[in-house]
């Protein structure tokens, strides 16, 4: 184990000359293994919260996250499709950034009458939407290789952070940076969004295409993590609520908040599933385990003030 | 700035228009009525001014101009539009709300400086809501939200502003601050407001034109005075009215009483 003090002054050393007083097997843990986990975490985290808030804003509807629309579901077939059919992890941005906003697409389709969604239609259209893919991803599963393609998307989509490189940052990193800079630009605009279409245009605002850019932002944001680190759930859906009991409902306030708590709430999630116990526990169930009570209380709390 | 409307004819069936030929012109300072039974298509009439709708037939002219001649975002610098009164999901605060209305006047990627948010507290102060700027939306009371909801289409200094319904759920005395509020704006402001509302006397009250639409798809336009007769009321409403004047406070009001339901007489339903 690395003490506290020697990881400090390993990453000290890079910038400032510090004298190496540690052994070289821990400073290739603290910067190959431990850095870019952390990092990476930073980098999910706040962008699953931020994907949920941008979600949450565009559609008006405080219950909607990458998940319940089933956006997540689409970008892991899209991911395990592209695992399948590829045999490398290269291609899987793309495939799950494709199909996250197909399911994206097909849960608005399910959700419209007479070009309007009411909450309910569109978290039913969710429902059904990642229902569906699930259900494909298992078949995906059932088809794979068992030596070799169905280990990798199994591991892949349980939600870990183990694999964490810079090799992966590398290319995650600007994805992700992409969607929340578009996002970030957008906050106030987001505010506009949430109202009615009707009221949303009468205060100038160009609908479908301000529309079009959340929902390809949001939806680049969460196939890249989709892609990054598996299918992580209730993050998106969670942190906005309590970045919104923090700093009020106004979207310029909150994306900058539901960055800042989501990266640092995913950190302490994957700390503890890194050390809780002497294996690892996957992500997606210390998400679940917190975030489901939570939002239970929440729901509780609102007193059907929501629907 | 004007508004008018040429030809305009709009209907959700082929062969059953809402309206159809509708000509009228609006000149600053006045306020127009749009009366009629539920389903006559009043909000439906708002929609297609604005163009959110698009006429079937004819056009609307601002300054003489039609609204494809305008930018989306130039065309709601000019009109302002106020929704019946309904809650958001958000809790956002009166001020934020409020604010919202600059969003015309405002990049797509800016946010609002220092000197719009001395015009919407301006607006709030106006309105006499001033003390509520820090309260939330889904906190007050649904008078006040109405209000909030004026000014935020006050918030992007409009020449025109369309009101849908805007006193059709609140309490006696808020539904006379919102006719006065109106009143002020189209006096002071020499702002155009089009009025979508159920109560014929608000009309009657201030109204300078007034146009009835008719569930038969007919439409009556003009001076509120010489539409607004007891006649109209039966054949739009199928209500039997009496109109009466009574002189208070040395303003001379009239009013619309109902009386009786039109029914078919007693003989032709034993027929």
């Amino acid at each position: 184990m690395v003490s506290p003090g020697n990881a400090l002054s390993i990453l000290a050393s890079k910038v400032v000359p510090i004298e190496p007083y540690w052994e070289a097997v821990e400073e290739t843990v603290v910067l190959n293994i431990r850095l870019p986990r952390v990092l990476m975490a930073l980098l999910i985290g706040g962008g699953l919260a931020v994907a949920g808030a941008a979600f949450q804003g565009l559609f008006g509807n405080p219950l909607v996250s990458p998940h319940i629309l089933g956006v997540s579901s689409g970008a892991g077939f899209g991911a395990a499709l592209t695992i399948l059919i590829f045999r490398h992890m290269a291609f899987v941005p793309v495939g799950a950034l494709i199909f996250g906003i197909v399911a994206m697409m097909v849960a608005l389709w399910i959700s419209r009458r007479g070009g309007r969604s009411s909450l309910f239609m569109l978290i039913l259209g969710g429902v059904i939407t990642a229902a569906m893919f699930e259900a494909l991803l298992s078949l995906l599963k059932y088809v794979a290789d068992p030596n070799d393609t169905l280990p990798t998307i199994v591991y892949w989509l349980m939600g870990s952070l183990t694999s964490s490189s810079y090799e992966m940052l590398a290319w995650g990193a600007p994805l992700i940076a992409i969607g929340i800079a578009a996002l970030w630009a957008l906050r106030w605009r987001l505010n506009v969004l949430s109202l009615s279409e009707v009221e949303a245009r009468s205060l100038g605002t160009n609908v479908q295409v301000m529309r079009w850019v959340v929902i390809v932002a949001a939806t680049l944001v969460t196939a890249t993590t989709v892609s990054l680190a598996g299918i992580i759930g209730w993050v998106g859906l969670v942190i906005p609520h309590v970045a919104r009991m923090l700093v009020g409902a106004n979207h310029s306030a909150l994306i900058p908040a539901s960055v800042s708590i989501g990266a640092i709430y995913l950190l302490l999630i994957d700390t503890i599933a890194r050390t809780a116990t002497s294996a690892e526990i996957p992500l997606s169930i210390l998400t679940a385990i917190i975030g489901a009570p939570f939002f239970a209380y929440l729901l509780k709390r609102a007193k059907g003030g929501w629907s | 700035m004007t508004l008018s409307i040429r030809n305009g004819s709009y209907g959700h069936k082929p062969g059953q228009p809402l309206f159809s030929g509708l000509e009228l012109d609006l000149s600053p300072g006045q306020i127009m009525a749009v009366l009629g039974p539920n389903g006559a298509g009043k909000t439906t009439l708002l929609n297609t001014i604005t163009g959110m709708m698009a006429w079937q037939q004819g056009e609307t002219l601002i300054k003489g101009k039609p609204l494809s001649a305008y930018g989306e975002r130039e065309l709601w610098r000019h009109i302002g539009y106020v929704p019946q009164a309904r809650a958001n999901a958000f809790a956002y605060s009166v001020l934020d709300m409020v604010l919202l209305g600059r969003s015309a006047h405002l990049g797509t990627f800016a946010r609002p400086s220092a000197e719009d948010i001395a015009l919407a507290r301006r607006v709030l102060d106006r309105l006499e809501i001033g003390h509520l700027a820090k309260a939330y939306c889904n906190a007050i009371s649904g008078g006040e939200l109405q209000l909030v909801f004026i000014a935020r289409a006050l918030a992007g200094e409009p020449s025109i502003l369309f009101l849908d319904e805007p006193e059709s759920h609140l309490d006696f005395k808020k539904q006379l601050i919102i006719l006065d509020i109106i009143e002020r704006l189209a006096r002071e402001d020499r702002m155009i407001c089009v009025m979508n509302t159920h109560f014929p006397n608000h009309a009657l009250r201030i109204a300078n034109s007034v146009l009835m639409l008719g569930a038969d798809g007919i439409h009556r336009f003009g001076p509120t005075q010489a539409i607004l007769t007891e006649e109209a009321i039966r054949a739009c409403f199928g209500v039997n009215a009496r109109i009466d004047t009574i002189d208070a406070e040395g303003r001379i009001l009239r009013a619309i009483y109902p009386v009786s339901l039109d029914r078919p007489s007693p003989a032709h339903m034993e027929m």
